[in-house]
């Protein structure tokens, strides 16, 4: 089935031989988010109960449900801005997501946006500067480093991945998928982690031997993301 | 296009890069703004879970570490009780070096925060006082600062200066901290002090109830519930009443009482006046009133019960309930001891104070003077020992007992004893049973033959006249050897044989005065055959009393009990 794409320019255009992203992935992606973490809602809060206060899967799913029909009414009226959007989703999510993770989202959200401002499709060496100017963003905001188990930790190496696939000139489906690949990895490695962020600070080394909620859902993100431009890939 | 339009063109580029620009800086003006106030809302959720101030401190400094942009910071405490502040927390948190490289090492006291604030400016920290909120209730004009929580203090290093609005977020966020952290120490000293009540509470053996000032019970302790027969957990919550057995069901229901009291619950708690009502109408304590409560089961327990108000807004009150049924008891027991004694004491008194009467009046012959005076020396002996019992008791009741404990051999003994007594037995057949060979045993000679002296005084005296009185003494593996005396009398009564043991008690008979004594004997005997760490118990018999005392083998003597070989000398 053909999607709606930029006006003037054939959908999902592989001018350059690599992918991209345009603006109707971007509403595609924030469906398939909000479906990854209603279905692992249970879990993410289970996480963080061990943790913080364990409400990191409800919001996070409440969230990006209350999400997807402010991205669909964006997406009409700005069809070929990624950036606007994906700024605006940033600016959804501070108010939607509760807990510390909305404002920590929606910064790296909004700062990827501004990286993208203006462009109606993205590819891969684009993306890895919009999702760098995230980490940039979630670093200044949360005031946390890796290795401080937080969202950073998976995020941290998927932008890594992004950005050695893209100075590889592979295709965006696959440096997408690499990058979720690494965030999967840096998930499971915050669990022997002290936490050094949050609500689990308070814990010290009681916190070791959890696997981060925060970690946890950015992973989710990164795949929702890698499924949302690998299944446009295989049409 | 003409050069000018082309300028123009530029021009308006330039001015469209430039509104580009500003508002990329108002962009991030925002976000410094929403920075800060997100730093806030991490704060406030760190504190706002709570815990030990002990454990948040750590965590809360980390958090207002980072927040101000600082390299190193240090937090101290004051104890709920005095200014003098102690180091709580350090960032980063390696005790080895609180506050990392070259810097000065941060004391771990101060006498007050002032003290702490000097220090903190001499050396280029940047700290805030954690103030102290007035105490309720002492607000008189001119009273000053009432103290300080404690003292926060922060610091830059060399290559990172602090965050430029560092003094405001910590302005703005210490009243947060010294009321969380304050809070916290009290949340620690008010369980601390809890959990001291309730083991006093729950290690009292008086029983302790409280109610509200609508008399349910708010607490009962593990007295309280083995008195009345209610666990504590069902019984809170009950009225008061419904609890302690009273006859009148309801405080509502007033004095009127639908049913004749049972004449044994005429003084149950309710039935009279409730104390506690009493207590919570008129606010004056009650001490040690004599009442009586109901157990589940029926039985009417006399207390004393001590009732006072609870010195709490909401009211209440609070009994202790002392269970009078032991000292009771024992009451009773003294007085029959000191009937028992006392009769004792008359008999050979009155003996002495006849034969003396004649002697002194009458001119007798030398031979019934001789026998006068031998009653009189025999009665003397039975006051001697009496009174003897009497100062043993006593000195048993003050733990006293010294012994002079030595190796001894039994069967001489028991040999030597058994001949002594053979003249005063009146013909009485005792028989001595010994195994060939008996390891001697650790004890004072002289308390153990007043034990045997007392044990085959028993036999004779309970055992009715001819009745045959056997001496049995034998080894029981490696440590004991146990010696029984056995006799053909008439045994003791069922309902007497757990009691035999226990001070002043007397068997049926005995209290019927049918047999003398002061129920001072077997207690003494227990208790000298415990102080040598030895036991003393009936044996269960058909026919008559065997009573055997454990006594412990002398160590050099110890070892593998050895089977006495057939045919020995």
């Amino acid at each position: 089935m053909q999607r709606i794409g930029s006006p003037g320019a054939p959908a999902h255009a592989e001018a350059d031989g690599v992918g991209t992203l345009s603006a109707p992935d971007v509403l595609e992606f924030v469906e398939r988010a909000a479906a990854a973490l209603v279905r692992h809602e249970a879990l993410l809060d289970r996480l963080d109960a061990a943790l913080g206060d364990g409400d990191h899967g409800s919001n996070m799913a409440g969230g990006f449900m209350a999400a997807i029909p402010a991205a669909r009414a964006e997406l009409a009226a700005r069809p070929d801005d990624v950036g606007e959007l994906l700024r605006l989703l940033g600016h959804t999510l501070v108010g939607s997501v509760g807990g510390a993770s909305g404002p920590l989202y929606g910064t790296a959200f909004i700062e990827a946006g501004f990286a993208l401002a203006g462009r109606a499709s993205v590819g891969p060496a684009d993306l890895a500067t919009a999702l760098e100017a995230g980490r940039a963003g979630l670093i200044r905001r949360g005031r946390c480093a890796v290795g401080d188990k937080t969202i950073l930790d998976a995020l941290d190496p998927a932008v890594r991945a992004l950005r050695a696939g893209a100075d590889a000139s592979s295709p965006l489906g696959a440096c997408i998928a690499a990058a979720a690949g690494a965030a999967a990895g840096g998930m499971r490695a915050t669990i022997p982690l002290v936490a050094r962020r949050g609500l689990a600070l308070r814990l010290g080394e009681r916190s070791r031997g959890h696997r981060d909620p925060g970690a946890t859902s950015c992973f989710l993100l990164l795949e929702a993301m890698a499924r949302t431009l690998g299944a446009e890939r295989g049409r | 296009m003409s050069g000018g339009a082309a300028a123009r063109v530029s021009a308006l580029e330039a001015r469209v890069r430039e509104l580009e620009t500003e508002r990329r800086r108002v962009f991030e003006d925002a976000q410094r703004e929403a920075d800060a106030v997100f730093a806030q809302y991490q704060l406030s959720q760190l504190l706002a879970a709570g815990g030990r101030a002990d454990e948040i401190a750590p965590a809360v400094l980390a958090e207002v570490a980072r927040a101000a942009g600082a390299a190193g910071a240090a937090l101290w405490l004051a104890s709920p009780t005095g200014p003098s502040l102690a180091l709580a927390a350090t960032f980063p948190g390696d005790p080895g070096d609180p506050v990392g490289h070259g810097w000065a090492a941060v004391p771990s006291r101060f006498g007050d925060a002032a003290a702490a604030a000097r220090w903190a400016a001499a050396g280029g920290w940047s700290g805030i006082t954690l103030p102290e909120g007035r105490a309720v209730g002492r607000d008189e004009p001119g009273s000053g600062p009432a103290g300080a929580v404690g003292y926060l203090a922060v610091r830059a290093d060399a290559a990172v200066p602090l965050e430029p609005g560092h003094a405001r977020y910590l302005a703005t966020v210490r009243l947060e901290l010294a009321v969380t952290l304050r809070a916290a120490q009290l949340r620690a000293s008010l369980a601390r002090e809890q959990a001291i009540l309730t083991a006093i509470l729950e290690g009292a053996t008086d029983a302790i109830v409280a109610v509200d000032a609508g008399r349910r019970v708010v607490r009962l302790n593990a007295a309280a519930a083995a008195l009345v027969g209610t666990p504590a957990r069902a019984g809170t919550g009950m009225r008061c009443s419904e609890l302690l057995g009273c006859p009148s069901p309801s405080p509502d229901a007033g004095r009127g009482l639908d049913e004749p009291l049972p004449p044994q619950a005429a003084k149950l708690l309710c039935g009279t006046s409730c104390p506690f009502e009493e207590v919570l109408d008129a606010g004056l304590p009650i001490v040690g009133r004599e009442i009586g409560v109901r157990h589940r089961d029926g039985t009417v327990v006399p207390v004393a019960a001590s009732v006072s108000r609870m010195p709490v807004p909401d009211g209440g009150a609070v009994g202790v309930l002392r269970d009078l049924r032991a000292s009771r008891s024992l009451d009773d027991a003294k007085t029959s001891f000191v009937a028992a004694v006392s009769h004792e004491l008359r008999t050979p008194l009155a003996l002495i104070d006849g034969y003396t009467q004649s002697l002194l009046r009458l001119d007798l012959d030398a031979v019934t003077a001789r026998r006068h005076l031998e009653r009189i020396a025999g009665a003397t002996e039975r006051l001697r020992a009496l009174v003897d019992d009497i100062i043993d008791v006593s000195q048993l009741e003050s733990d006293a007992l010294a012994l002079r404990r030595s190796p001894v051999a039994l069967d001489g003994l028991l040999g030597a004893f058994l001949a002594e007594r053979a003249d005063a037995l009146d013909a009485r057949p005792v028989r001595l049973v010994l195994p060939r060979e008996l390891p001697r045993v650790d004890i004072d000679a002289t308390r153990i033959r007043q034990v045997l002296a007392n044990l085959v005084q028993n036999a004779e005296k309970h055992a009715g006249r001819g009745a045959p009185i056997e001496v049995r003494a034998r080894r029981l593996g490696r440590t004991t050897v146990v010696v029984t005396i056995v006799d053909g009398g008439r045994g003791i009564a069922a309902e007497d044989r757990d009691h035999v043991f226990e001070r002043f008690y007397r068997g049926g008979r005995a209290r019927d005065g049918q047999v003398p004594g002061s129920g001072l004997g077997l207690y003494l005997c227990r208790r000298i055959v415990e102080a040598h760490g030895g036991w003393i118990r009936l044996d269960a018999t058909t026919r008559g009393t065997s009573i055997s005392l454990g006594l412990p083998i002398a160590v050099a003597d110890a070892g593998p009990g050895r089977v006495p070989a057939e045919g020995r000398p």
